[in-house]
């Protein structure tokens, strides 16, 4: 039942937008948006009822859950793997064009509304001709559903009981706002490439009202893109037993590079907007910030990370790499149409005043994205010319990426006060004299004292030196000057990412770990504390099985833990005990049980709390901008 | 205009340049279970291997995890001491990397190549069957 009401209407979402993408009258524009809306939070709502009524007769709920999945996972399969993930990218994509069409849409001509009905009519497309979620069960495997139709009204088959959600994604609470977050920041990509493309086709768009409603529509996904990319360190971090929080792997990398492009424009679009300069540069940004995100679901869903050979088995990955060449193309199209425009671009005179401070900041940044990408399609480019198979080691980002971030955090220093003209370095040096002097003072006792690496010495001289002069910045002229919300919004940010920095190069420089075999009630010592194990407690919940380890310090007890999912054969998930303080956590995991011996990891991670609170601290800075929204 | 259009691309080609010769630098090779089976390897050679992990073959002995991992043609038997990664499952794939031994790999370290797509049992995001050459 749910599986036909819910493909027939997937089919009638699809019909609206090719409707929608033909339609001349104003009048129709705005009720088709909103009844797509309609449909597509009701397709939303049926696929969690049907989670919920565990009707195993569609097969994406045989597949992806189970009776005994606690609700919160149940709610959450739904973007537990792609056919289900893809109806939440239509329902992000259809709030973003209502949204898009009430505060943004262009006043003189249809175009940008048919530009977003195509991009919605080709991710309907998918569910409605390749895969749906919807799919009704006409073949069952051991357990849940092995072959499936997309036509409504068939005679199904429904399997018993579900094969529930990925152990790994019903650990932890975090797992299940994650992806949403990071979808929105993704999704909400269309509305700037929308905005651009269809402004610039009408003549009208050519004063700089295409680049000022591009930037407003990049506050939402950069916010959320943002929280999102954080949410999943933390998540990584926090409750993946491994000690770390970023892998620079192909499914991290590919939301990175939207942020660093998303980064890079809303830098650059100021200075368009108040020296008319940039303006080819600015376009081709908002291209690749869409493009990049389409890209970025095309190497996570279509199989080529595997290998390139496992490419050929999804039609997902045919699908999506039609769907870039056809944006691009219009992408390009639009661009070529409006090279006189672009050429009216002014030439940038001060290369040391604030249009070069700017330029920099988006050498910088794209540099980064582009380095990014290249590692995340090097293996898979090795692989189509030679046929071998090959990762490529972390040091390669941080021989690359880490210096790039580094001249960031140095340029955000001069960001503070930018005049017009050419920046006169030695007044500069003058008037910050005794901070720079003080900065330095303390990278050269951290340097005797931590005997550490010269990145160390310099990232914590340059991110103590931002802080500061924030710092007093904020002093001098916060409440003086007029408020400047994007002026401030952007100094809280910078204050956030020194934070942050000096937390991650601590981090990176200072950890270390040991393992310790020991067992019930005895104790050890680990970086002059001194730490009890208990015994071990067997918990049996419905879906899992659960033994906590208590270990206490002297105020404290944690647990770390061991989850053994029923229903799937997979091995245990281990969530860590972390003992948090400002500087450093002492974070254990245990390896391994048997009878009373344990096998531990220990780690003393430091800085993880200070890049939290730099990264809160950026995440928010944003907020205040979205009043703006409603002008 | 077309100065600076000249300057962009030479510098995008700089660092397309630039980072492929530093990726090269820093890959890391591995080999495949039939490529194993055949090369001549010295007992005390340490190498890389990649494979699949095969369903139901997971097993615990002691600090050890045991199991198989397959390029879809040969299989060959992993004896691991180390530190599992939460993302290990089965029908994943991962690069371990120790010695060889009488065709069973004893490995200590292991590099996931996670997804988060879940590959379920029967195999429905890719077929470790269709994958080999």
């Amino acid at each position: 039942m749910i599986s036909s009401i819910g493909i027939v209407f997937s089919w009638i979402s699809f019909s609206l937008l090719v409707i929608l993408f033909f339609n001349k009258k104003k009048y129709y524009t705005e009720i088709l948006v909103r009844i797509n809306l309609f449909i597509q939070i009701f397709l939303f709502c049926l696929l969690e009822v049907g989670l919920f009524l565990n009707d195993f007769s569609v097969s994406y709920i045989a597949n992806y859950s189970a009776k005994s999945t606690p609700p919160l996972y149940k709610f959450a399969s739904l973007w537990g793997s792609l056919d289900g993930s893809i109806l939440l990218w239509n329902l992000c994509l259809s709030l973003f064009m209502y949204l898009y069409l009430k505060l943004y849409k262009n006043t003189s001509s249809d175009l940008d509304i048919k530009i977003f009905s195509l991009i919605m009519i080709f991710f309907v497309g998918y569910t409605v001709f390749s895969s749906s979620p919807f799919a009704g069960c006409i073949e069952l495997a051991a357990i849940g559903c092995s072959n499936s139709t997309i036509l409504p009204f068939q005679e199904l088959v429904t399997s018993s009981i579900g094969r529930g959600p990925n152990p790994l994604l019903q650990n932890h609470p975090l797992m299940a706002i994650h992806p949403p977050m990071l979808y929105v920041g993704y999704v909400g990509m269309t509305m700037p490439f929308v905005a651009a493309t269809g402004r610039l086709y009408s003549k009208q768009g050519r004063s700089n009202d295409w680049v000022e409603v591009a930037e407003k529509t990049t506050y939402i996904p950069w916010l959320f893109l943002t929280i999102g990319i954080t949410l999943g360190a933390a998540w990584s971090y926090e409750v993946l037993g491994w000690g770390g929080y970023w892998a620079w792997d192909p499914v991290e990398n590919v939301s990175f590079i939207p942020w660093l492009l998303a980064t890079a424009f809303l830098h650059s679009a100021k200075i368009q907007k108040s020296q008319n300069t940039l303006l080819n540069w600015n376009y081709i940004l908002v291209g690749l910030m869409f493009l990049s995100t389409i890209f970025g679901t095309f190497i996570t869903r279509s199989g080529v990370l595997i290998s390139v050979h496992a490419f050929s088995n999804g039609n997902i990955g045919t699908y999506l790499l039609f769907g870039m060449l056809l944006f691009s193309l219009i992408f390009i199209v639009i661009g070529s149409k409006n090279i006189d425009y672009f050429s009216k671009s002014k030439k940038i005179d001060n290369w040391f005043g604030k249009s070069g401070f700017f330029v920099y900041n988006n050498i910088f940044l794209f540099s980064a994205a582009l380095v990014v990408f290249i590692g995340t399609i090097f293996p898979l480019i090795y692989e189509t010319l030679y046929d071998r198979q090959i990762t490529i080691g972390r040091s390669y980002y941080d021989v690359i990426v880490g210096p790039l971030l580094l001249i960031l955090l140095g340029l955000m220093i001069f960001s503070i006060k930018l005049p017009i003209k050419n920046l006169n370095f030695k007044k500069w040096t003058d008037e910050n004299n005794n901070l720079i002097n003080s900065s330095l003072i303390l990278s050269v006792f951290i340097l005797l004292y931590l005997n550490n690496s010269y990145v160390l010495v310099v990232t914590v001289a340059i991110s103590v030196l931002l802080i500061v002069l924030t710092f007093k910045n904020f002093y001098k002229n916060f409440r003086g000057q007029k408020t400047n919300i994007s002026y401030w919004t952007g100094q809280i940010a910078h204050l956030g990412i020194a934070i942050f920095s000096l937390g991650i190069i601590l981090n990176v420089s200072q950890s270390y770990s040991t393992e310790k075999e020991i067992n019930s009630f005895e104790e050890f010592s680990f970086n002059n504390q001194t730490y009890f194990v208990y015994d071990s407690i067997e918990e049996s919940l419905p879906e899992k099985n659960v033994i906590k380890l208590p270990i206490s310090n002297q105020s404290t007890t944690k647990f770390t833990s061991l989850n053994i999912f029923k229903n799937s054969s997979q091995q245990a998930i281990s969530s860590p005990a972390v003992f948090r303080t400002f500087l450093n956590d002492i974070y254990i995991t245990v390896k391994f049980i048997d009878e009373n011996s344990y096998k531990l990891i220990v780690r003393n991670n430091y800085g993880i709390f200070i890049m939290w609170i730099g990264l809160f601290i950026s995440s928010i800075s944003f907020l205040p901008r979205l009043k703006k929204y409603e002008k | 205009m077309k100065k600076n259009f000249i300057i962009v691309l030479l510098g995008i080609g700089l660092i397309i340049y630039a980072s492929t010769i530093i990726a090269s630098r820093n890959t890391i090779y591995y080999y495949t279970t039939s490529e194993t089976l055949e090369i001549n390897i010295s007992d005390s050679e340490r190498i890389k291997l990649g494979g699949f992990v095969v369903e139901d073959s997971i097993s615990k002995d002691g600090g050890f995890t045991i199991f198989t991992i397959t390029d879809g043609n040969k299989d060959i038997e992993i004896i691991f001491d180390g530190f599992v990664p939460d993302l290990f499952q089965e029908n994943m794939g991962v690069i371990l990397d120790g010695t060889l031994n009488d065709d069973t790999f004893y490995a200590d370290d292991m590099l996931v190549k996670h997804d988060n797509e879940y590959v379920s049992s029967d195999g429905e995001t890719y077929n470790v069957e269709n994958y080999s050459e």
